[in-house]
């Protein structure tokens, strides 16, 4: 028989000892930088298969804290209209966005649901309608951006093209125009090389009614005509890249076309490019752009003795605050991915992380995507704008980087683009 | 000299693009992007995977498996130029600031050199040695192949310049896409449609009507090439170029006459479109035009003239000519999404108005004419002085006043029905889907007349029971022809996907002709920044009818290419 204070004892001394081996608090502080060594810290605020590759090394987070007030990077317009659309719209039984009064397709200027009852059953739906709105709040925009195919080896093809968004909805200007079609956005894919597949274009007219899908036009050089497309290969590979067209700022698909559910809300660590806003300029046109001064993203293949993955980005700002984690699942058999799990900002409704899996449920993609707040000097305008994405194919260890607003991609906010472009008579001006 | 001159400027393309770029980056020249460069040079080695035909139709005829047959070098160079900014800062474009008119231009230059004639076996050397002019205009081009400037405002557009305008729905054989020539010189059917395509001088414009009722984003387009600017048709192959028209002896080739368009403004290629899109599902596009056909159309005629009652005693003045006659056609197209099943489906016809065709009855009239017969003895000499032998032609005798014969000319209703799914073959590929597409092609010759041909003459047929007891040899039969029926069809199918993140391109395009014809082009590419390598096989097998007359032309095709951006 032992006696009790020699248990006691040694109760102690493991105590004391346990206490004595260095140990990682869970939880972080902006400057911490987040490795292999200390992922810990990280280990509730990301989701799992981020994790992985902080702990394999592969990925290295720089704890950060936002200078400014993410919440109130919005135009004046969309602030306004976003509290006084409160209790003002609805969905109906196809998820479509309804007018509460009338139950008529609305159009709306801001966010529709600035406030949502956490025990509301379209709660992750409402979320999703935030979070489109809120890329429609600054207007029609040209997007210049490069798309590079990342392997363990670096680099090995690029495709550039631009993007242009016309939305209907989300912004004064857009209610100005007569919309018999209902549409809710029109959007022009242009791919501008290499020389091989430049030329190539992808006309969307998305409309506003939930049970309409998308109508596709594609301009294929080598045909040298515009060819109406299936709106199914929306989850096909982009060019052949990792990344789809429905990945685009986490998700650009039609929100009636997944079913969603909210899972839980948590603290999270979500990505910005920097700190602080980049700079934005007013031309004499009346359009905002983004100028050479916003940081550079540096990827692990342009970073001299880089250990990680080669399309790791290096110099992220990751800061914590509340996110939303959201299940979506394709209503279409035949889409590509199964279930996937989306990490929702829940103070900009940012689509930042996304898991992918594969139609049997295994887990293959992994979707990273980090905004970037853009602000005047004299902070009259002010939006969040989408910045670098990737997607990492697991199953093949390869990655898609793609390089949206930087210093040599300078996007255009409040562009001055004629409606006609959208047609299908101006769709042609972009062909051979 | 003539042959260092095109590998120098070559090697000169080559090293200023390399030392331009060593990745495959956009090549923007200025700050906001507006003006780019793009190029790319491309060689492309084809070889020849089945023997020549014995008296068929390719030249040289002693071309055997493993032969070179083409050794095409090609060096392009495009730039784009949207003067949007431009526009604002200098004073000479104030007027497209002042009305708002956005502009950009583009230019493509062209450098083509054939390197078969100087390196290729001595067949083709002798080829070129026997057309020494022709062959060395057909081995080497300089062009500025493309070169336009688009003006647009509000629903209006214009494009004017050297360009390609491409209409309807169909791929591979074309209905309302007759606008622009194709050069079939350098592999035909083997070759993918826009590779083909001549760009012409035109005018063309767009006006965007808008919502009409139910029918959504309604526009109205017409084009005008003027004749006396730009009336070129299809280039005609030199004799003994391995993709020249079917023919088998050089002594028919060589008595044809082909005379092309003049350029006159009778001769313009014009026409209009309307289209639009009708609910969310459907486009839909009526079209007029006209323009020319790709093939000459021949027809015998007698340049002599014959009193009633009286021989033709100079078989020369026996000629064929090739003309070609412009033809309008009228029709329309239509694509439907089906959303149930993600299919595309895709509509086209059109009505070929007065269709220039080869009736034996009027284009082969002077061969029909009565003769005063004379004796097998008499004709083996005649054939021996001419080289050739009448009773080829069905002259067994002195052919009695004959009369020139004219173009016979039809209306013909063409159309075709396809569709086009995305699908996906998950055990086959995991990430990308495969690309399917499938069109069936009709054709009624109205008012149709039997003895309709296709003017090729299918090899290896003889007068029956007939040798020339002067040489020993059996006399060839040229006229046999391939016939034309009342009604023909064809299928085809393209199936494609993606392999290695995009990389690896495989694909296989087939078409079938009802008569008992396959056209099988499977082929596959790889990228590897910022080089391109493609292998492409291409066979036909079959009767000798439509693309069949080309059925001892096997090739296997690789091609590399560079490319800058």
């Amino acid at each position: 028989m032992i006696p009790k204070f020699i248990i006691s004892i040694l109760i102690m001394t493991l105590f004391l000892t346990s206490s004595a081996i260095p140990r990682v608090s869970a939880d972080v502080s902006p400057g911490d930088v987040i490795d292999k060594s200390n992922w810990q810290k990280v280990e509730s605020l990301l989701p799992e298969e981020v994790l992985n590759w902080v702990k394999k090394g592969d990925f290295t987070l720089e704890i950060g804290k936002m200078e400014a007030n993410v919440a109130d990077f919005y135009p004046d317009h969309a602030k306004e209209a976003t509290q006084t659309n409160v209790g003002k719209y609805e969905l109906n039984e196809l998820n479509g966005l309804v007018e509460l009064a009338t139950g008529k397709l609305a159009t709306i200027i801001g966010l529709p649901f600035a406030q949502i009852d956490p025990d509301d059953p379209k709660f992750a739906e409402k979320v999703m309608y935030n979070q489109h709105y809120s890329s429609t709040v600054y207007g029609n925009c040209k997007l210049p951006s490069h798309l590079t195919w990342v392997s363990r080896s670096g680099p090995e093809r690029e495709v550039s093209f631009q993007w242009f968004s016309f939305p209907m909805v989300g912004w004064p200007g857009a209610l100005e125009l007569p919309n018999p079609q209902g549409i809710e956005k029109y959007s022009l894919l242009l791919v501008t090389g290499p020389f091989d597949v430049a030329g190539t274009a992808i006309l969307l007219w998305r409309y506003l009614a939930p049970e309409k899908q998308d109508s596709t036009f594609g301009y294929i050089p080598a045909i040298r005509r515009v060819r109406r497309m299936s709106p199914s290969n929306r989850s096909d590979a982009f060019v052949g890249s990792d990344a789809t067209v429905d990945d685009a700022n986490g998700y650009d698909g039609k929100i009636t076309d997944f079913q969603w559910k909210l899972l839980k809300k948590q603290e999270g660590l979500v990505p910005w490019l920097d700190s602080k806003p980049t700079r934005i300029t007013k031309n004499e046109k009346g359009e905002w752009k983004t100028t050479k001064d916003i940081k550079r993203l540096i990827w692990g293949y342009q970073k001299d003795g880089w250990q990680g993955a080669p399309w790791a980005p290096t110099n992220l700002v990751w800061v914590k605050g509340p996110v939303y984690v959201i299940q979506m699942t394709p209503k279409d058999p035949y889409y590509n991915y199964g279930v996937h799990y989306m990490w929702v900002d829940a103070r900009t409704y940012g689509c930042n992380l996304k898991i992918i899996n594969d139609r049997a449920g295994k887990y293959w993609k992994l979707f990273v995507k980090a905004d970037v707040l853009c602000e005047s000097d004299d902070k009259s305008m002010r939006f969040i704008s989408l910045g670098p994405q990737l997607v990492i194919d697991e199953k093949r260890d390869h990655a898609t980087v793609i390089e949206d607003v930087s210093q040599r991609n300078i996007w255009t906010f409040f562009a001055k683009m004629d409606v006609d472009q959208f047609t299908l008579a101006g769709f042609q001006k972009f062909c051979k | 000299m003539n042959v260092l001159k095109p590998f120098v400027l070559g090697l000169c393309l080559a090293l200023l693009l390399v030392g331009l770029t060593s990745e495959a980056e956009a090549f923007p020249i200025d700050e906001n992007n507006t003006l780019s460069l793009g190029a790319k040079l491309q060689t492309r080695t084809t070889f020849r995977l089945q023997d020549a035909e014995k008296n068929g139709y390719t030249y040289p005829q002693d071309t055997k498996v493993g032969d070179l047959v083409q050794w095409r070098n090609l060096g392009v160079i495009e730039i784009n130029h949207d003067l949007e900014e431009l526009t604002q800062d200098l004073d000479i474009l104030w007027p497209f600031k002042k009305f708002e008119i956005q502009t950009k231009y583009r230019l493509v230059g062209r450098f083509m050199y054939e390197a078969l004639y100087d390196v290729g076996s001595d067949g083709f050397k002798a080829v070129r040695d026997d057309d020494e002019e022709n062959i060395d205009k057909f081995k080497q081009a300089y062009d500025l192949w493309e070169f336009y400037f688009d003006f647009s405002r509000g629903p209006w557009f214009l494009r004017i310049g050297r360009q390609i305008l491409a209409w309807g729905e169909t791929d591979i054989f074309r209905l309302l896409d007759g606008i622009n020539p194709l050069d079939n010189t350098f592999g035909g059917p083997f070759e993918d449609l826009d590779d083909r395509r001549i760009p012409l001088w035109m005018l063309r414009a767009s006006y965007n009507l808008g919502n009409l009722g139910p029918f959504y984003s309604s526009s109205i387009e017409g084009f005008w090439v003027p004749g006396n600017w730009d009336a070129k048709v299809a280039p005609w192959a030199p004799f003994g170029t391995p993709y020249m028209a079917p023919d088998p002896e050089k002594s028919v080739y060589g008595r044809l006459f082909v005379n092309q368009p003049a350029k006159e403004m009778s001769n313009s290629r014009w026409g209009g479109r309307l289209q639009w899109a009708f609910g969310t599902d459907m486009n839909c596009s009526v079209a007029h035009y006209q323009s020319f056909l790709d093939a000459g159309s021949p027809y015998f005629v007698v340049t002599e003239s014959v009193p009633a009652g009286r021989p033709l005693l100079d078989l020369s003045a026996l000629r064929a000519i090739v003309e070609y006659p412009s033809l309008q056609v009228t029709g329309g197209s239509m694509t439907y999404s089906e959303s149930m099943t993600n299919i595309v489906f895709r509509g086209e016809i059109a009505q070929f108005w007065d269709e220039p065709l080869f009736e034996i009855s009027q284009n082969g009239r002077p061969i029909l004419a009565d003769y005063i017969p004379l004796a097998p003895a008499v004709l083996d000499a005649i054939a021996v002085y001419a080289g050739e032998d009448p009773r080829s032609f069905g002259l067994y005798g002195l052919p009695l006043s004959p009369q020139s014969g004219n173009i016979a000319k039809r209306n013909i209703l063409r159309w075709m029905v396809g569709f086009d799914k995305m699908i996906w073959v998950r055990p086959l590929n995991r990430t990308s889907m495969f690309m399917t597409s499938f069109q069936y092609f009709g054709q009624w010759i109205q008012d149709y007349h039997d003895g309709t041909i296709l003017p090729a003459v299918i090899p290896d047929k003889f007068v029956p029971n007939t040798v020339n007891q002067i040489t020993g040899e059996p006399v060839p039969d040229y006229l046999q022809f391939p016939k034309v029926k009342e009604t023909e069809h064809i299928v085809t199918a393209l199936f494609n996907t993606n392999y290695l993140k995009g990389s690896l391109s495989p694909q296989m395009a087939l078409a079938y002709d009802l008569r008992g014809v396959w056209l099988l082009l499977p082929s596959i590419s790889y990228i590897r920044e910022p080089f391109r390598f493609g292998i492409q096989y291409a066979g036909v097998v079959g009767n000798y009818t439509s693309f069949g007359l080309v059925r001892d032309r096997d090739q296997i095709a690789f091609t590399f290419t560079y490319l800058l951006n």
